[in-house]
């Protein structure tokens, strides 16, 4: 693990295996993240200070040929205030495990920018004023042009520069560690983009079980031969048309499940409109990602995109019909380096408000698909002008600075802005945006996809253990360091991760000790929020899901009870062992032998 | 078939790292072979698995970076190079050479 300190650029190593067996209790990747956030960071500490910790965290089976390797970024967020990590995938696992480290910690802040280079032989602060101002793909590609293609990079865009609280950080054109503003974070350091530069080997316990076991995975997804092809096809895209059709697609902030515009901005219209290629990350026969041609002021521009939660949060959610204009949306995102899921919300939040007569919009017409309103917007929050000033702080702190009581209308858990499933008329789902530990992020269960099959507005026992099961095994993924979509989407059978895992380090572990590792790791996340003010009050799913019924589709009238939601969230804390303040006992902590951990620096 | 996997340890730099990884492509020596590879930079998702089958081939090793070919994600069109040491496993004696016989998306054609 190396440390670098980013006021001047000295570093050091920490050889975490003297330390194996306290270590490998947290797997890698966001496990190692939470250990070294949990230690590293106070109840006081200010995330855009100099004590916090931005931690890239690649885990045990990131940069082997397991497909798509991801690389974890975690630190506190500044956008909520606790817990944040988000994973990217692409190269970036594949080049830090090359380098030869699992984590690289950056501590500290410098005033001007500079850059960290990172190879297998050097690590290095080195001058960053030829890219500061720039795009985080311009960056990117001026990196490219002194290092070479083979490097992967890290990159922050303007909208980091300026400190935007939902900023992210941008890897291979575009693979975005989206949430929790982990791009401010990057910025608060002085740091403008890390270029990872190895070409190491890495180490394998059993190389060739790993490699029998990776030859027949590869296999079995090739052979689901329906799924593998479509999700090649059309990567999440084609969870528009199923949003569309289970009524939770978020329409106009929000307040509709349905998207009378959604044909225009579906998988079809995109492959038909604006398609040039197929990406898949490192190792991965699935080629779940689309390059697409985007048309800006006459110039022509590469997007990596469209996906499922720009098409909805960017499309549908602004009122945007056309593929063109979503993809136009996607790539100004990219390029000024902001989380396209929470700038959607907030400029979702923004025109609302406008409507109802709560905002100005610095003399933009407050119109749904509007585009030059949303273009502007997105430029004036990246750079944090006029009303953008507000709108950077995201969209529960902005609801608090412009007031008029337009909180109801801010869509957010714990200040992170929600991503792309409406969910007055799914419970289950309401329930994973309300605990997942980062805020209203799909990332740890979309329960949307079981509650839809099998039972959609209950709130039964069976739906709650089934949320737990799907946190532990979706947040798993991060923390091995690969991405979950062989899994989730073309049905590679979950022990194959186990036998990766076995086989690269050579412990020796099944899934139910697996999950436990992934438990122990919710709940230490979960402990670094409540040593920060998190409690039960802060579970819950936006004002908007329990005041408004749903005013058309199936579940017309609809609307979360706020009394069957409490009762699911009793269900919830008791199965997980937590008080009924939402607070992991001391029984649970102990049973997953981190209450010494805890209690050291609680 | 035992897989000889090189680990990253304190001897690393024993592990054939003498020389940079990065060597310059050399299309001129190709053009006297028998048979070439022809890549279709239009199909690649630069998924790399050609590299991973390379490096296995021909040095037992799951790094990417002990392959003959390249492939480096670029847009619109991803970039695929064949560095000098390849000869396209003429020498092996394959009929079909494993980065070609691993593309998922039939990217690389044995021409």
């Amino acid at each position: 693990m190396l440390v670098v300190d980013a006021s001047d650029g000295s570093h050091k190593v920490i050889d975490w295996t003297t330390e194996k067996n306290e270590w490998l209790k947290f797997i890698g990747g966001r496990g190692f993240g939470a250990k070294i956030v949990w230690e590293q960071t106070g109840k006081h500490t200010d995330p855009l200070g100099p004590e916090n910790v931005l931690v890239l965290a690649a885990g045990p089976l990131a940069g082997l040929p397991v497909p798509g390797p991801r690389i974890s970024i975690c630190s506190l967020s500044p956008l909520t205030g606790i817990w944040g990590d988000s994973a990217v995938g692409g190269y970036a696992g594949l080049r830090l495990k090359q380098c030869g480290y699992d984590a690289v910690i950056i501590k500290g802040w410098r005033k001007d920018f500079a850059y960290l280079y990172v190879s297998d032989n050097c690590v290095e602060l080195r001058d960053a004023s030829h890219i500061v101002g720039k795009g985080s793909m311009e960056a990117q590609e001026e990196l490219r042009k002194e290092y070479g293609n083979e490097v992967a990079t890290l990159t922050i865009g303007p909208a980091g520069e300026n400190l935007v609280l939902f900023a992210c950080i941008t890897s291979d054109y575009g693979r975005q560690s989206g949430r929790t503003g982990t791009g401010a974070v990057m910025a608060s350091k002085g740091i403008k983009a890390v270029v990872l530069d190895g070409d190491a080997d890495l180490p394998v316990a059993d190389g060739e079980s790993l490699l029998k076991l990776i030859e027949e995975a590869r296999e079995k997804i090739i052979d689901n031969r329906e799924l593998f092809e479509q999700f090649s096809k059309y990567g999440t895209m084609m969870t528009l048309d199923w949003a569309q059709s289970v009524s939770c697609l978020p329409t106009r902030n929000f307040t509709e499940s349905i998207f009378e515009g959604a044909e225009g901005i579906s998988a079809s219209a995109v492959e038909i409109r604006v398609m040039r290629g197929k990406r898949g990350c490192f190792a991965c026969p699935i080629s779940c990602r689309t390059i697409s041609e985007v048309r800006l002021n006459g110039e022509k521009f590469y997007l990596d995109g469209p996906e499922y939660e720009t098409m909805a949060l960017l499309g549908s959610n602004l009122g945007i019909n056309n593929v063109e204009d979503l993809v136009v949306a996607h790539y100004l995102c990219d390029h000024y380096g902001m989380d396209a899921i929470s700038a959607g919300v907030v400029v979702g939040f923004a025109i609302e408000c406008a409507q109802r007569g709560l905002l100005t919009l610095d003399g933009l017409k407050a119109e749904w698909g509007n585009r030059e309103t949303i273009f502007s917007l997105l430029e004036s929050i990246a750079y944090r002008k006029g009303i953008g000033g507000i709108l950077a702080e995201g969209v529960r702190r902005a609801a608090e600075i412009i007031g008029g009581g337009c909180e109801k209308y801010a869509m957010h858990v714990k200040g992170l802005e929600q991503s792309g499933y409406e969910t007055r008329a799914a419970p289950g789902m309401s329930l994973a945006y309300g605990t997942c530990d980062v805020g209203a992020h799909h990332n740890r269960s979309t329960i949307i996809g079981w509650e839809s099959k099998n039972d959609r507005l209950g709130t039964g026992r069976e739906k709650v253990e089934v949320q737990i099961l799907l946190q532990h095994q979706r947040s798993l993924f991060d923390a091995l360091g690969v991405c979950r979509f062989p899994w989730c989407e073309t049905k590679l059978p979950f022990e194959y991760y186990v036998g990766f895992y076995s086989a690269t380090t050579g412990v020796r572990v099944d899934e139910k000790e697996i999950l436990k590792a992934s438990e122990r790791i919710f709940n230490l996340t979960r402990m670094i929020s409540v040593r920060r003010g998190v409690s039960r009050k802060d579970d819950y799913p936006p004002k908007r899901v329990f005041n408004e019924p749903l005013p058309s589709g199936p579940f017309k009238g609809v609307k979360l009870d706020p009394e069957s939601y409490d009762h699911m969230l009793d269900m919830y804390y008791e199965l997980r062992g937590w008080s009924c303040d939402g607070v992991p006992t001391s029984e649970k902590l102990e049973e997953l032998g981190i209450l010494e951990l805890v209690e050291k620096r609680m | 078939m035992a897989w000889v996997v090189a680990f990253r340890s304190k001897e690393r730099d024993f592990c054939l790292k003498t020389t940079s990884f990065k060597s310059k492509p050399n299309f001129e020596k190709k053009k006297s072979r028998s048979r070439r590879i022809v890549p279709m930079p239009e199909r690649c998702t630069a998924c790399m698995l050609c590299m991973v089958a390379c490096a296995i081939e021909h040095t037992g090793s799951l790094n990417p970076s002990r392959a003959r070919l390249r492939v480096n994600n670029m847009l619109p069109m991803a970039e695929i190079t064949f560095l000098e040491e390849c000869d396209f496993c003429e020498s092996l004696g394959a009929d079909v050479p494993a980065c070609v016989k691993k593309c998922p998306k039939g990217a690389l054609r044995l021409g």
